[in-house]
């Protein structure tokens, strides 16, 4: 079923393609939904989250952003205008942040998060976007499923898309690392852009899973990691990969590098993976309740917080002791 | 005049054809007795439905698409570690292979571990995987049972199917509503106990324990329970015979009083089957009351007996001259009690409204049998000298308590007693206004918190993540409407705002389903758990989704909202249901309708509004029937305002009671509160009757009292106490319900006796003239 409707959205895809050129911009529309503020918002679905100095900031469904400013013990709900799933997150400063998610939508903040305005949204595309990175204040690039790729240069206030291969996979995380971008695709896939993301380098581990994150270790290592607990090593920029055993068949979908210097990888199921040796071995822990886990953060306090299908949750210290 | 002419001529009538008449009860209680034998038990589930009220006529509507109602399911407990063990396993296959063939299950829809229709997914690299959570090859080795828990986590049935700590497994089955084997309606009763003998106590053992909840079970359980509910009739009976004998000190005068209570209960029961009715569960506290109220009168007729026989008349004169004194206020009382059951029909549940008939009928059977037969009976009874000397001694004895009870009619105790009515008003009208609508506690309230059900209940909440307390809220779309983006999304939110209010626990909708199917068509990635807005995908999300799971039906257009609540305490209900009102009303769309409601929750909602509705204009009906009845008979404001107002304080304090001991007003209690109204009347109507009768004769209303207190007073006090004891054995009861009334009968008998001998006097002593002719003809 999955190989049929693929199918059938690449036809449609296609024809849009022939539609649009190769470029094109779209006009911001407003809608009047705004997010409902929720006691339970804390509960719901959380999907990625960053912290920026002593502020933390988690975004998920129906357009809840929530904030905590005391470590994740409480949490304040964001006036958004938007009840999309709210895939990522992304602050360049204490001041300056956006989100992306379902329908296309980019959210913008210059004020910390008190304020939110749509500044993009496409639902009519039926497609997500899935991540967002600001290289600067005005540079930046959102990605989104079917090789959605949009990149802004006046701090989001317009976008323009383009497509970085022929394929049009999920393009599902992108990261940057020194002067190099990467982002974690589906089947198999990673790209790399020496250039800013002028031109992409198609990466292939040996694995036809997708993969949901990429994680920059220390000493220029990466781990490449995804669908059915694989997880793959390279210390050369992603030219030549190695693979290593996490001994959990769940998704894994991010990582963290906690403050004592070790590597967490969140999974569903409840899994967590701690490496204290750069990535190189990971010792498992799975959660009773097999929650499914976003993605981590650690506080300024060292509290350790979890989000993701349960809401949003603080963590045992000791679960990331063993090795 | 004409009243006293028509009572002498009945009079004459009636005496004068003793025998003819004592042929003809004997001959309508032989047949009423062989129409008796063809009563049955008739516990429906649809009885106990308010059917007009909005919400059940929703539940009607849907309730062929969505049984769902009539589920029962059993959970399997490891005593000792958890179910990874073959003897477990064997165990639950075998348990579920018997559950498979009791009679009535819908064989189709049975599901547990072993079942071929409970299968996992899981998301691998070319797509979705699945099969068997137990898979067909499976052998009860550790690896079998290995791969088994790790099926169980993939299939999701953690906490559905399988205890959360996999201490536990369950078997979920649905029952049908006609047996396809004889074509009849089905015998919950008799599931019930097949579930006892088949499953219960086959499998119960050193290592696993069995709980079953479900409704069948819970009507059997309360059937079980009707049976000990005759038990506890029966010795409310002996206790009141036992009590009659040492009120009357001669066995004849103990057996008439009784027999014509009892015949009054054999020509109640017996109309049942002839008007086609049978016996429900909660009408079983019926037959009690008309005996009940048989006694009170019957020992007022014996006591006027005896005090004329005292005064030196013979057995006839004594006879004829009771008849005389109690027919007007006797009928007067019956009639206010027949008043006070017809009002409980305002109630429209088909149960209540059984009982309101068969109870008048009852009531209305009590003015042939206590007010006709017992006199006829009565003149037959010589009484010899021993008898004259036992009661004069009685009479002795009691002097002294009637002289303290006299002092009520004093002015200085009556200030007192006037006083304290008023403290007493103060604390029912703070207290009773406290008073809650339906159920306050936990479990299943018909049964008792610590009944096994309830306890089964609780083991299977506290293991699995099963709600037992259900709204579910009827979404009506169109045709296809589950493939609607806008539709779905509609009651998506709708879903997640209910999730938000206080009292849910948990929601469940098909949006929510078809959420975590499409992230499960994406690879399981959450970033994907949303309702896609793309047609074709939303039919993949949703097409998996069985009728079956109760989230949707055939034609996809009525989509359920099931909404788990915490507990079923009104205010909790109250709550809920105002939510949801208030959303529809915001959220006004042509294609979405948000109907209440069905679910057990959803039926608590119905009742309690229905019951709430209900409960004023029924004690206005009631307050205003007797109060007419006594203004006819005394023609008298005052006299009227002295056997209403202990009354009315009566019935606020058994608010208070009820508020204080947090028995909620409901479907079998409020039909205490209005027939204790009932009661009531009769001692005040008896004890101002006969007072006036002293006070027209030129006495004090300290002496009219006083001998008042003598005659009616002993009865009052006595029926009063005796009744009391009887029912107050109730209290003992398996079933809750029949507890409460106990609660409750034994209060109201108790109080209302107190307030005819304590406060009517002390109000007589402020509102009646002190003009010693008032009532003179």
């Amino acid at each position: 079923m999955i190989k049929i409707f693929a199918q059938f959205s690449d036809l449609a895809l296609a024809i849009s393609v022939s539609l649009l050129v190769i470029f094109y911009s779209a006009s911001p529309v407003i809608s009047a939904d705004t997010a409902v503020i929720a006691p339970l918002a804390t509960q719901s679905l959380l999907l990625d989250g960053q912290r920026i100095d002593d502020t933390l900031v988690v975004v998920g469904e129906r357009g809840h952003i929530l904030i905590s400013e005391d470590n994740g013990s409480s949490w304040m709900q964001c006036q958004v205008p938007t009840r999309a799933t709210l895939t990522a997150v992304y602050f360049i400063d204490r001041q300056n942040g956006w989100v992306v998610g379902h329908d296309q939508v980019i959210l913008r903040t210059r004020d910390g998060g008190s304020s939110w305005k749509l500044v993009y949204e496409n639902p009519e595309a039926q497609s997500p976007l899935l991540d967002i990175l600001f290289l600067d204040d005005n540079h930046g690039y959102a990605i989104g499923a079917y090789g959605q790729f949009l990149e802004s240069f006046d701090a989001g206030s317009s976008w323009e898309g383009r497509w970085i291969s022929e394929d049009d996979f999920h393009l599902n995380q992108i990261v940057a690392v020194g002067d190099q971008l990467f982002i974690a695709a589906e089947a198999g896939f990673a790209y790399r852009s020496d250039d800013q993301g002028q031109n992409w380098t198609l990466l292939d581990p040996d694995y036809q899973g997708s993969f949901f994150a990429i994680f920059p270790a220390e000493h220029n290592r990466l781990l490449l990691f995804g669908l059915r607990g694989h997880l793959f090593l390279s210390d050369d920029a992603g030219e030549t990969w190695s693979t290593t055993t996490t001994g959990t068949e769940a998704s894994l979908t991010s990582g963290i590098r906690l403050d004592d210097g070790s590597i967490v990888i969140t999974g569903l199921a409840g899994v967590i993976l701690t490496s204290h040796d750069n990535g190189s071995t990971f010792a498992l822990h799975q959660d009773p309740e097999r929650k499914g886990f976003s993605q981590l953060l650690q506080a300024a306090d060292e509290t350790i917080i979890a989000i993701g299908n349960f809401g949003v949750t603080k963590l045992s210290q000791q679960i990331f002791m063993i090795k | 005049m004409k009243l006293n002419a028509f009572r002498t001529g009945l009079e004459k009538l009636i005496f004068n054809n003793r025998r003819i008449l004592l042929g003809f009860f004997i001959l309508v209680t032989l047949l009423m007795s062989y129409s008796l034998t063809s009563l049955r038990i008739d516990a429906g589930f649809n009885k106990l439905l308010p059917l007009e009220h909005e919400y059940m006529q929703t539940y009607v509507e849907h309730r062929k698409e969505f049984g769902g109602a009539n589920r029962i399911l059993i959970a399997l407990m490891s005593k000792q570690g958890d179910i990874f063990t073959p003897e477990f396993f064997t165990t639950l296959q075998n348990a579920t292979d018997d559950v498979f063939f009791i009679p009535g299950v819908d064989r189709a829809q049975v599901t547990s571990l072993f079942t071929p229709n409970v299968r996992f997914t899981e998301v691998v690299e070319d797509g979705i995987s699945g099969g068997n959570v137990v898979p067909a090859d499976f052998e009860p080795t550790s690896e079998g049972l290995e791969k088994v828990r790790k099926n169980i986590l993939k299939a999701g049935i953690l906490g559905r199917l399988v205890a959360n700590d996999f201490s536990g497994a369950a078997i979920s089955a649905q029952l049908l509503d006609v047996d396809p084997a004889t074509g009849e309606k089905l015998d919950l009763i008799k599931v019930s106990h097949l579930l006892e003998e088949r499953i219960r106590d086959k499998y119960q053992s050193d290592q696993v324990s069995v709980h079953i909840i479900g409704f069948a079970k819970v009507i059997g359980d309360i059937a079980d329970g009707a049976q000990r509910v005759i038990l506890f009739f029966c010795i409310a009976f002996a206790i009141t015979s036992l009590l009659v004998f040492l009120y009357t000190r001669s066995f004849i005068l103990t057996l008439i009083p009784i027999g014509c209570s009892l015949i009054a209960v054999i020509w109640q029961l017996g109309l049942l089957p002839i008007l086609g009715y049978g016996i429900d569960p909660m009408g079983l506290l019926v037959p009690f009351l008309i005996f009940a109220i048989g006694v009170s009168h019957a020992v007022q007729m014996i006591t006027a007996n005896t005090a004329e026989v005292r005064a030196g008349a013979d057995r006839l004169e004594a006879a004829k001259a009771c008849f005389r004194q109690l027919l007007i206020p006797g009928f007067i009382a019956l009639a206010s009690d027949t008043i006070g059951f017809i009002t409980i029909q305002l109630i429209e549940i088909q149960v209540i409204q059984e009982m309101a008939i068969t109870a008048s009928l009852g009531v209305a059977v009590i003015i042939l049998s206590n007010l006709i037969l017992l006199p006829i009976l009565l003149s037959y009874v010589k009484t010899g000298r021993r008898y004259k000397r036992r009661v004069d001694e009685q009479t002795r004895t009691l002097k002294p308590i009637w002289n303290f009870f006299e002092r009520a009619a004093e002015p200085k105790f009556a200030t007192v007693i006037i006083a304290i009515a008023i403290i007493l008003l103060g604390f029912g009208l703070w207290k009773g206004s406290d008073i809650k609508m339906g159920d306050m506690h936990r479990g299943v309230p018909e049964l008792r918190t610590d009944s096994r059900y309830n306890q089964d209940s609780k083991v299977i909440t506290e293991n699995f993540s099963i709600g037992v307390d259900l709204i579910t809220v009827i979404v009506e779309t169109k045709p296809d409407g589950c493939i609607d983006y806008d539709i779905m999304t509609a009651i998506d939110r709708f879903a997640w705002h209910m999730n938000n209010v206080d009292g849910v626990q948990s929601v469940i909708g098909l949006p929510g389903i078809a959420k975590i199917i499409n992230a499960g068509w994406n690879e399981g990635s959450l970033k994907w758990q949303v309702l896609p807005r793309n047609q074709a995908t939303m039919v993949q999300a949703v097409g998996y989704i069985p009728t079956s799971s109760g989230l949707l039906n055939s034609d996809c257009s009525v989509m359920p909202v099931a909404i788990f609540t915490k507990d079923h305490k009104a205010e909790t209900i109250a709550n809920i249901v105002a939510e949801v009102k208030s959303y529809r009303e915001q959220h006004v769309s042509e294609n979405v309708t948000f109907r209440l409601a069905s679910g057990n929750v959803g039926v608590m909602a119905a009742t309690n509004e229905e019951v709430s509705a209900a409960q004023f204009p029924i004690l206005l009906y009631v307050f205003g029937a007797v109060t007419l009845l006594c203004f006819y008979e005394f023609r008298s404001i005052r006299a009227v305002l002295c056997i209403i107002l202990p009354l009315a304080l009566v019935s606020l304090l058994a608010y208070a009671l009820m508020s204080i001991l947090e028995i909620g007003l409901k479907v079998s209690t409020l039909p205490v509160v209005a027939l204790g109204v009932g009661v009531g009347v009769d001692y005040g109507i008896y004890i101002f009757s006969r007072l006036r009768s002293y006070l027209r004769k030129g006495q004090t209303l300290q002496e009219a009292y006083l001998h008042t207190l003598a005659i009616t007073g002993n009865g009052v006090v006595f029926t009063g106490v005796t009744l009391a004891i009887g029912v107050a054995t109730w209290i003992f009861s398996p079933l809750k319900f029949q507890a409460d009334m106990g609660i409750l009968l034994t209060f109201m008998f108790l109080v209302n006796m107190l307030g005819a001998i304590l406060l009517l006097p002390a109000l007589a002593c402020f509102l009646l003239p002190k003009s010693r002719n008032i009532f003179s003809k």
